[in-house]
């Protein structure tokens, strides 16, 4: 900007420069105003123009002429490529639009026992056939699909935020606080999260450009643009995150997409392109990419193994982050390719069940055709010829359906072998899936069979909360570093993310004594967060309340005047197999005790404990009284 | 787009019916059925309801839309006037059809003349800033 506007004596101003990508349409400083500048002119241009009523072909073909005499000193290859960017009549195309939004992941693909095994055994070649398998599993086989979504959905992503180091100025943090908040409310802290959780599980990793547009204090959009999987290639290792990558620009020649539709940098790289002759638009107005053209730095150009260009681009590390379930290894895979031979053979079993349940294979018929009187060896002797054999061969097959059915045939020495014990084939499926959800070391989340012991449930909920950290923890500092260097905040700032579906209400409990024993009250923000709330929600709530004049009674009704003995576990927080027991049968609270001991009545006869339908005598006692009554009269 | 009204009209509000229907159809009225065609195919879209909402008083009726085929069985007058309707309807479709294609070229246009705009005005601007 500042060779764009005239130079003034004296030291400059202090202007801070706004990061280019991060916010796609913040209002620039414009510091003259005695010259309009190119970017003044420019907002001018972009004016809603009226269409008119009847519009004629003669009417075109003049305004085309006017065109070409008003424009003729940009060149024919620009008129040509703004008309066919303009024209564009694919990107109102629902069903090529669907196309291009179906890419945004791997497309799912079942692949064979053989080319998976290939992909197994060099899996870092296969990358792209072991996402698409994934694809595949995640859409068809819902055992996978629960796996995967357990770790979408243990995470809670409870969200505060608080400045750091030296704050002083109120006016100003009350100022960032707000505009925080409104950030991370557009963002939608809670479900985009999630989503993309989702998202990294089922390809392993996944890159994103942020989307974010603010002015002043009005926060217009903040989302994540997820990239096609199919167009991004791991190429480095960076400084602000684990990895760096590159995007294909190529797919721009593709008419379902536009640079519209992606941020300002990928269409600045777009526009170099044009003006280098990479790209160039042919008589027709169709866009080809140039092989010849020299290449600037950081961007690539390479063949596919279909003959296709690739023309990589090295995206900058603010720009798009790259997030993984696994950060130890570069490839682009998912964790679970150690569970595809399993779940692929799943549909096997699942024939095998089918098929003994449809056919129910039992037993077996055997037969010999007898021969004719002199056999000899060399030649066929037998006395029925082949055809007729198999004629004979179908028609028992046609009807064996049949509970009993006479089979007669010129054959001799029938004989029937039954299987004695019949497979249990109900069990093949359901022993598989067992097995399987056992191997991905889940048994204990997700129970199939006997119930598992309360220890063995702890310990998976601790290891499959820790494991979904990794990625909250990726998540807090992609969040972080987007809002202290994208929003233009005076302090810096910090947001947490915290908070799983097995231990958060331990976490909110401890909180909450701590804050009341202890007087910690900057534990508050994040109390509030168990519950949905921030600070900035529980100011505006409590104002509300003072608004509508609702005053609450301070004093708790649930609270009991002398509680006595130890308060009932809930149930998260049993953590012994007896408590579990006892807990499930009902018998460990005190009510239950003291009235099962009242009750106890006993038989005046014999003093043996009497059921709930007997009275005074228990049923043996009352039957002697009766025989005995019986033999006296 | 054109419909065969068969009915009781001897209503007090049959006045009431013509006007409303005056408003988006043209019709002919012969012995207890009426013709009734759009005035417009701008009209098309919710013509059926139109129709129904209008000869709502009527104590019974019955509407058959005419088609290619059913068009043959009615009389040479009313035929030809069905006829008619159809040659007219479809021209007014033709031509505005023609008009969407040409203001979706025309809109292309304004985006594109505010492109190349952009791009002369920068190269303007840079000749300037050279001089």
């Amino acid at each position: 900007m500042a060779d764009e506007v005239k130079r003034k004596r004296g030291r400059p101003k202090k202007v801070d420069t706004p990061t280019p990508i991060a916010n796609e349409e913040k209002e620039q400083t414009i510091m003259s105003a005695n010259k309009p500048t190119y970017q003044e002119i420019k907002e001018g241009v972009g004016t809603v123009k009226s269409v008119p009523q009847n519009i004629t072909l003669d009417a075109i073909q003049a305004r085309w002429r006017n065109v070409f005499g008003k424009y003729a000193t940009l060149g024919f290859d620009s008129i040509m490529e703004k008309w066919s960017t303009s024209n564009n009549p694919y990107l109102s195309n629902p069903f090529i639009q669907n196309e291009r939004v179906k890419k945004i992941s791997s497309p799912a693909l079942k692949v064979g026992k053989d080319t998976l095994q290939d992909a197994m055994s060099n899996p870092l070649a296969h990358e792209s056939t072991l996402r698409s398998f994934s694809m595949y599993l995640y859409y068809n086989n819902f055992i996978y699909q629960t796996l995967i979504r357990l770790n979408r959905d243990t995470p809670m992503y409870n969200y505060y935020y608080y400045p750091l180091y030296d704050v002083d100025k109120k006016e100003d943090i009350k100022k960032e606080s707000a505009l925080i908040d409104k950030a991370l409310k557009e963002f939608d802290v809670k479900l985009t999260l999630k989503t993309m959780a989702s998202q990294v599980y089922q390809e392993g990793k996944c890159s994103y450009l942020t989307r974010l547009s603010f002015n002043k204090d009005k926060v217009n959009y903040f989302h994540p643009q997820k990239l096609d999987s199919e167009q991004i290639k791991v190429v480095g290792f960076g400084t602000k995150q684990q990895f760096i990558i590159s995007f294909n620009m190529v797919i721009f020649l593709d008419p379902a997409y536009d640079t519209k539709l992606y941020p300002k940098f990928i269409q600045d790289t777009w526009d170099e392109m044009n003006k280098l002759g990479i790209i160039s638009t042919d008589k027709k107005g169709k866009l080809k990419l140039n092989p010849k053209a020299n290449l600037p730095a950081n961007h690539m150009l390479e063949f596919d193994s279909n003959g296709k260009y690739m023309y990589w681009v090295r995206l900058p590390q603010d720009m798009c982050y790259t997030f993984y379930s696994d950060g130890s290894h570069p490839n682009v895979f998912p964790d679970t390719i150690g569970l595809f031979n399993d779940l692929n053979d799943l549909d096997d079993y699942r024939w095998l069940q089918g098929n003994l349940l449809s056919k129910g294979v039992n037993s077996v018929l055997t037969a010999e055709v007898p021969l004719v009187k002199d056999p000899k060896a060399g030649g066929d002797s037998t006395a029925i010829s082949p055809d007729t054999v198999l004629g004979f061969q179908d028609f028992f097959a046609q009807n064996i359906s049949a509970n009993i059915f006479p089979f007669f045939a010129p054959f001799t020495k029938f004989d029937l072998h039954t299987l004695e014990n019949q497979p249990e084939s109900m069990n093949i499926i359901y022993s598989r899936i067992r097995d399987l959800i056992a191997t991905s070391g889940n048994s204990a989340l997700l129970p199939i069979t006997d119930k598992p012991s309360i220890a063995s449930v702890k310990a998976a909920e601790s290891i499959q909360a820790s494991k979904n950290d990794y990625l909250t923890r990726q998540f807090e500092t992609y969040l972080n570093h987007v809002i202290n260097e994208s929003l233009g905040l005076k302090y810096k700032w910090h947001v947490s993310l915290w908070g799983d579906i097995f231990y958060w209400r331990d976490d909110a409990k401890m909180m909450k004594d701590f804050i009341a024993n202890g007087g910690m009250t900057g534990l508050l923000p994040r109390l509030l967060s168990a519950n949905d709330q921030t600070l900035e929600d529980y100011k505006g709530a409590k104002l509300y309340l003072d608004i509508l004049e609702i005053e609450l009674d301070n004093k708790n009704p649930n609270e009991e005047a002398n509680p006595v003995g130890r308060p009932k576990l809930n149930d998260n927080d049993i953590e012994n197999d007896n408590t579990g027991t006892s807990n499930d049968l009902g018998n460990n609270v005190s009510e239950i005790k003291l009235s099962a001991n009242t009750n106890i009545r006993y038989c005046c006869k014999c003093h043996s404990e009497l059921q709930d339908h007997e009275d005074i005598l228990c049923d043996n006692c009352l039957e002697e009284a009766y025989n005995e009554r019986l033999s006296d009269t | 787009m054109v419909y065969k009204i068969q009915g009781d009209f001897n209503d007090d509000n049959f006045e009431k019916i013509i006007t409303k229907l005056a408003q988006k159809c043209i019709f002919i009225y012969v012995i207890d059925t009426m013709y009734v065609s759009l005035k417009s195919i701008d009209y098309l879209d919710g013509g059926d309801a139109f129709i129904k909402s209008v000869f709502k008083p009527v104590k019974s009726f019955l509407i058959t839309k005419i088609n290619e085929k059913n068009i043959l069985k009615e009389d040479f007058v009313t035929g030809n006037w069905c006829k008619d309707q159809f040659v007219r309807l479809e021209k007014q479709l033709y031509e505005k059809n023609e008009q969407d294609k040409l203001k979706a070229t025309w809109q292309a246009m304004d985006k594109m003349e505010e492109e190349l705009e952009k791009i002369k005005l920068q190269k303007d601007f840079e000749r300037k800033e050279d001089n």
